[in-house]
């Protein structure tokens, strides 16, 4: 078991300082960010000189990439460009509402999709079925940002029960959470629905119905408890897509979280504001595989043994 | 014997069983169709602006434009611009499912090449291709993707060169495992012990084998190219004026929801519709080719 943690550990710092490279590199290719702050005019060359000196710019990128990385680690990412704080403090008051979206969505994917995914595998081909499936066959094919704002067009702008952008209200995390939910929500009715089948079709199954069991008994003690392995590694995957969703629903309702910002980093071409989101995302996103696989190694011992 | 001729009629034989695989077919073929020949359409062109038919609800035809010409019918309605959403809505979608077809078949090549390889070469090879995969992985995609882009910049190349990214790891993944796993099945075994060639064992029996997979997966990744594509130009990351995407009238759209609620409906329909097009054809080519797909991811 330990051995199998330690090396998925190691595994997560590898993904991690792959991420941090790619991006580092990719800001590499994106110009120099003095020319941005200092224009031309405004400046003196000394006074350019001497901000690249601060910002580290005229040292080659392997230096740059140890010294942010050595930073990284002690929490200090360096300062926006735009705003003159320091990134991980900007970075750090948005994680609670991207925590508190994405979560809520997880739980409300959670709380529609395991009765649907149920009702579904209990009764095959019936019209509970079909409209179970249905259901999660329309989350799985909307665009989660035209989900979004068609919520907004209905529920704000006609109907007024929710507040179509920001944070403000407590129903203000209505209408983004149902956005996000809804993928993860299809994801786990369908993967429970087929995991299901395939265990009411085993033979301990079999023998629990023809020693009389409840159909209450059999489905909740025999076939729900086997079959929830492949939904735990669903509802993992889907915590870490429920990050890249929250871009996008995040920009959509104003949501003031991580994805949100990391646009606003983007349109204010603010560099090391931008590689301090992508850092901590791609962070939260391997901290959340990680808790999977040990998740998953605890449910099912033969994973630790493979 | 060969396996091709048997495949093509299963395919029939389940298509005629299978409602559902229909639907998708028409639906992707109609789009497919569109995309190809709606450029031959006369009517209104796609980059038309005529500010005195701005936001004209779907049906409309608003005043003519100069005296004495007729008012042609704006079937689904006109934007902020005046522009013609039906005309708009067919140019996104030669837009979005170029760049979608584009994408599914560099990512695939590149994808099942590096699966392949991997597997073929093992050791450390192996080890570090995985890696970056799982480096790929680690993240989501479109992070990645809108970081990459806003810093080398949004266009059609650099768009596709972005979706290629993710996609081709979930390929080289799956064809790497599935060519271990045929690698160590009797008939390859045989033909090994037979004397045949490393090449004709790839060929002939590893990647003949697999292709059926790789159609599988490129499809369900084709969905996902449609949607993520529209979200990267909603974003305004992606496809840029003058070049029309559903992702970007969506978000022009946007802008007048409190006045109308056409321009952003419209195109929404336009992804939703092609998306479960593909999807059901995907499940259905799944439930075909790859019959062991069930019990292997669940769903």
């Amino acid at each position: 078991m330990l051995a199998y943690i330690s090396r998925r550990l190691l595994l997560s710092i590898v993904v991690l300082g792959g991420v941090t490279v790619i991006v580092s590199g990719a800001l590499l290719l994106s110009g120099d960010p003095v020319a941005l702050i200092l224009s031309e005019g405004l400046a003196t060359r000394e006074q350019r000189e001497e901000l690249r000196r601060e910002l580290g710019l005229d040292k080659p990128f392997v230096y740059q990439y140890l010294d942010f990385a050595r930073g990284a680690v002690q929490g200090d990412m360096g300062r926006s460009l735009r705003y003159n704080r320091s990134v991980s403090a900007i970075v750090g008051e948005r994680v609670e509402p991207t925590l508190q979206l994405s979560g809520t969505a997880m739980l409300l994917a959670i709380v529609v999709a395991v009765p649907v995914g149920i009702l579904s595998a209990a009764r095959p081909n019936t019209w509970m079925d079909c409209a179970g499936r249905a259901l999660a066959f329309f989350g799985q094919s909307v665009p989660l940002f035209w989900l979004g704002i068609m919520l907004v067009l209905v529920f704000s702008v006609e109907l007024r029960w929710f507040p179509s952008a920001g944070r403000l209200q407590a129903n203000s995390l209505v209408l983004p959470a149902v956005t996000l939910g809804l993928l993860p929500m299809a994801r786990i009715a369908r993967v429970l629905r087929a995991s299901l089948l395939e265990v009411l079709g085993a033979d301990y199954c079999r023998t629990a119905w023809s020693k009389g069991l409840s159909e209450r008994r059999v489905l909740v003690q025999h076939a729900v408890r086997n079959a929830l392995l492949p939904v735990v590694t669903i509802m993992g995957l889907q915590f870490g897509a429920l990050l890249g969703g929250a871009v996008v629903t995040e920009t959509i309702f104003a949501w003031p979280g991580l994805g949100f910002l990391s646009v606003q980093a983007i349109g204010a071409r603010d560099v090391p504001l931008l590689r301090g989101v992508v850092t901590l995302v791609a962070f939260l996103s391997v901290l959340t595989n990680l808790a999977v696989d040990v998740l998953y190694a605890v449910l099912d011992p033969r994973i630790r043994y493979a | 014997m060969r396996s091709r001729p048997r495949r093509a009629t299963i395919l029939w034989k389940s298509l005629r069983r299978d409602r559902a695989a229909v639907v998708g077919l028409v639906i992707v073929g109609l789009w497919l169709a569109m995309a190809l020949f709606g450029p031959l359409l006369k009517g209104a062109k796609p980059g038309q602006q005529d500010l005195g038919r701005s936001l004209l609800p779907p049906g409309g035809s608003g005043e003519a434009s100069s005296p004495g010409a007729a008012a042609a019918r704006a079937w689904l309605g006109t934007d902020q611009l005046g522009r013609d959403i039906a005309a708009r809505v067919l140019q996104g979608a030669r837009t979005s499912l170029l760049i979608a077809f584009q994408v599914v078949l560099i990512a695939a090549a590149l994808g099942s090449f590096v699966g392949v390889f991997a597997a073929e070469a093992g050791g450390w090879v192996d080890e570090v291709l995985m890696r970056l995969v799982d480096i790929q992985l680690g993240v989501p995609a479109i992070l990645l993707a809108i970081t990459l882009l806003a810093m080398i910049g949004a266009s059609i190349g650099n768009l596709v060169l972005v979706l290629v990214l993710p996609s081709w790891v979930i390929f080289a993944r799956v064809v790497r495992s599935e060519v271990l796993r045929l690698r160590e099945l009797e008939f390859v075994q045989a033909a090994r012990a037979l004397g045949a060639r490393r090449g004709r064992i790839l060929t002939r029996h590893l990647l003949a084998n697999v292709t059926g997979l790789i159609v599988v997966i490129g499809t369900l990744e084709l969905s996902s190219i449609i949607i993520f594509e529209s979200a990267l130009s909603f974003l305004g990351l992606g496809v840029r004026p003058p070049d029309v995407s559903w992702g970007a009238m969506l978000s022009d759209g946007r802008e007048m929801l409190t006045v109308a609620w056409w321009p952003a409906t419209l195109p929404g329909i336009a992804i939703t519709v092609t998306v479960m097009g593909v999807n059901l054809l995907g499940d259905w080519l799944r439930d075909v080719l790859d019959p062991r797909a069930n019990a292997r991811r669940g769903a």
